[in-house]
């Protein structure tokens, strides 16, 4: 049993509640063996270590599978206490945990703690030791999200510690550069990202891209090759059909993984020239400017607020990169066809 | 007066002032009078101040109460408070003709946030979400 946390908590009690987790990691992989995966996500080479094969099944599918050096920054412990038979309480209490999930009295300078209520998963990252831990309760609950994008809080956090961000948006690119298709959910960015997709585009992620923004030209990163579907886009998207793995329903969305069926059009990054803000419309498409407020708005509280423990410097960052980009609205109307044509003219006239 | 800082977050661009409370989920825009009151907010000036310079600059006799009434909604919207604080040199201009500040507020992100959430904490002593019924 893990004592409670006062609200006094320093490093050195974070660090030993760490520890003490992880050694449940050790004996989940006692129990079931360990599998070791080396990535490379958006420039941060991570070592996952997964305790068994059900957490890895279902999320090592949807991260990039771009070879790694046996170095690291960061080593990533990943179970579920379901599939070890552990048992293993929350060691904070759950009004300890704010509405995006950040454990305050469990963050330091160097720590950083979040609970998603709806995977019942547990996020640590001690960034003074590169370590990292990700426990569910029991893989075969996870959510399609999760398995979609997998250790969102633990890559944002790793990513923001190195001069980049975990934005809430997709990004294409053709031979004349790319774009962030930037809206909430049920925008139409991911839609609008797989027909570019399907006319060649290159694609960094239809959900969540890493963006570095002080470059000379600003970058995205891809973090995930999964794609996220609701019921209505999988008619538009026959060309999808083989990659489904989990299947829409009226009231969930669906998941594709594309890294293997379009493994040249992944890109580990890509140039962005615009910002582009979809809204599923219907009837006749239009791509229109806008002013920097209005694609702002579209891009960071969707951000910040999916984001455990992100505040005035992510936001500040998120306006630094709209002031660098052109911004257009992009109205998806019924003709498929003119979707990807449109962005491609967003992506020209903003050079 | 005092913007409710973390809890609030602001940001300026292209004359727009986004304003974001990440604790309720809710979002702003504001323009013109709107967004150079916030800056004026954020560099400290008080409510009897930013009155005065409403009264100094508009002839329309308007311009206070409607002004007073938008200082009054964004302490009700809990995004600032009339705590004095450190003022700031600025040179932000109000504009030249008044129109009446508003607050156009956006509330469909607050389903990203776990407000009020109900769950359930089994016997091993996990919260989660119950299955719904």
């Amino acid at each position: 049993m893990i004592a409670a946390l006062s609200p006094s908590a320093d490093r050195a009690d974070l660090t030993a509640i760490f520890d003490v987790l992880a050694e449940r990691f050790d004996v989940a992989v006692q129990r079931l063996g360990r599998r070791e995966e080396l990535l490379t996500i958006a420039g941060l080479r991570l070592r996952v270590s997964f305790a068994g094969d059900a957490m890895r099944d279902r999320l090592l599918p949807a991260l990039p599978r771009v070879s790694a050096s046996a170095e690291s920054d960061l080593t990533l412990l990943v179970w579920d206490c379901a599939s070890a038979s552990l048992s293993a309480p929350l060691p904070w209490r759950f009004e300890d945990i704010d509405a995006r999930g950040a454990i305050s009295i469990a963050t330091s300078d160097s720590m950083r703690t979040a609970y998603s209520v709806g995977s019942s998963a547990l996020s640590m990252l001690d960034l003074a030791r590169g370590l990292a831990l990700f426990r569910a309760r029991d893989a075969h609950e996870l959510p399609w999200w999760e398995r979609a994008s997998p250790f969102r809080s633990i890559l944002h956090w790793a990513l923001e510690a190195r001069g980049r961000r975990f934005v809430h948006a997709a990004a294409v690119a053709n031979e004349n550069g790319g774009a962030l298709l930037a809206g909430r959910g049920g925008s139409g960015k991911s839609t609008t990202a797989m027909l570019c997709l399907e006319n060649g585009f290159a694609y960094a992620g239809d959900d969540y891209v890493g963006v570095s923004i002080d470059d000379d030209v600003p970058q995205a990163h891809a973090l995930f090759t999964s794609a996220k579907l609701s019921a209505s886009s999988v008619d538009w998207l026959p060309f999808l059909h083989d990659a489904i793995c989990v299947a829409p329903s009226d009231s969930e969305k669906g998941v594709a993984m594309l890294g293997e069926r379009f493994p040249r059009q992944i890109a580990s990054s890509l140039p962005l020239h615009a910002v582009i803000v979809p809204r599923v419309t219907g009837g006749t498409s239009r791509l229109q400017r806008i002013s920097g407020g209005a694609a702002l708005r579209a891009l960071a509280p969707t951000t910040l607020l999916q984001l455990p423990g992100s505040g005035a410097e992510t936001f500040a960052a998120l306006a630094n990169l709209v002031r660098r980009l052109p911004a257009w609205s992009l109205d998806l109307g019924d003709d498929r066809t003119e979707i990807p044509r449109l962005v491609a003219r967003a992506i020209e006239e903003s050079r | 007066m005092k913007i409710s800082q973390p809890k609030v977050s602001h940001q300026c661009i292209d004359g727009e002032v986004v304003v974001i409370n990440l604790e309720n989920g809710s979002y702003y825009s504001l323009l013109d009078l709107a967004a150079r009151l916030w800056e004026l907010i954020a560099a400290g000036w008080s409510r009897a101040e930013l009155l005065d310079l409403v009264a100094a600059t508009y002839a329309d006799e308007t311009a206070i109460a409607a002004s007073s009434a938008f200082l009054d909604q964004l302490v009700r919207e809990g995004l600032v408070t009339d705590e004095p604080t450190e003022k700031l040199a600025t040179e932000i201009a109000l504009p030249a003709t008044f129109a009446a500040p508003l607050l156009e507020t956006f509330t469909d992100l607050q389903e990203l946030l776990m407000l009020d959430p109900i769950h359930d904490v089994d016997a091993a002593g996990w919260p989660h979400k119950p299955a719904e019924s």
